[in-house]
């Protein structure tokens, strides 16, 4: 399902919100960026902040249909990107086992080849991409919720 | 959007010039892990052609380093070329570029790897 609304609040910017819900199976990842690419165009989301927010959708989702232990299709996951006064908010919730990226420890950089871990990369890319990563647990629903600032003048 | 082509060439000296295009997604880098491993294993210069290349994922990240790390394990050498702007950012943010060399071009690629 695929939801676009405006909402006029009483601010000189409104916030307009868009949200798709999900299942958790791979093939939804897809279905994630398509989402993502007319999102981009509804909300007038700037190039660099809509591929921040897709590699962060793309990192957030694939941790939680490849290990939030829900059985292929039988989990659920639903995004927001919302347009803030002076940045994009981005909030992804899901039923799977809770898991907080927060707090996966920052990983230092290996020296050499030899020494590289192939994986934990993908939590270590939406701290880069994002300015701002909060997750809460609400109701056994994982709440992620992701900022990308404006650039000024934007 | 779609999945993600791997062709690869002949590229004298017996380098090979791996060419992707497409989004290395999760889904694409499923797509394309095993025929390039498939690659890596056998081969001791290569060269990964990203031009094409619009996005870059984790699990992209992960098929190049774990190719590297095969190639380098046998004294061979593995490099980049020409990421495009957000690719190579992707790259950076995740120092991939600190562990595999990346070129401008595959011709200044193959250089290094000969």
């Amino acid at each position: 399902m695929m939801v676009c609304d405006s909402v006029h609040a009483t601010r000189p910017l409104p916030p307009r919100a868009c949200r798709v819900e999900l299942e958790t199976r791979l093939s939804e990842l897809e279905r994630a960026a398509a989402w993502l690419a007319a999102t981009q165009a509804q909300l007038s989301v700037p190039d660099d902040v809509a591929f921040a927010v897709a590699v962060c959708v793309e990192e957030a989702l694939a941790n939680i249909v490849m290990y939030g232990g829900a059985e292929n299709g039988e989990g659920h996951i639903a995004l927001t990107l919302t347009r803030a006064p002076r940045s994009f908010v981005l909030t992804i919730e899901d039923d799977g086992s809770p898991f907080d990226p927060t707090s996966v420890p920052r990983s230092s950089v290996p020296q050499s080849l030899a020494q590289a871990q192939v994986g934990q990369v993908g939590v270590h890319l939406m701290r880069s991409f994002a300015a701002g990563m909060r997750y809460r647990e609400h109701q056994g629903r994982n709440i992620l919720t992701l900022t990308f600032p404006l650039a000024a003048g934007a | 959007m779609g999945s993600l082509e791997m062709l690869t060439e002949e590229f004298g000296g017996g380098a090979v010039k791996v060419v992707l295009r497409g989004r290395f997604d999760t889904t694409g880098a499923i797509h394309v892990e095993m025929p390039f491993n498939a690659i890596v294993r056998e081969r001791d210069l290569v060269v990964v052609d990203l031009s094409g290349v619009s996005f870059m994922s984790s699990y992209g990240i992960r098929v190049l380093l774990f190719g590297a790390k095969m190639v380098d394990s046998r004294g061979g050498r593995l490099a980049l070329a020409c990421p495009a702007g957000n690719v190579a950012k992707v790259l950076q943010s995740a120092r991939t570029n600190e562990l595999i060399p990346v070129f401008p071009t595959p011709e200044a690629a193959l250089a290094a790897v000969s």
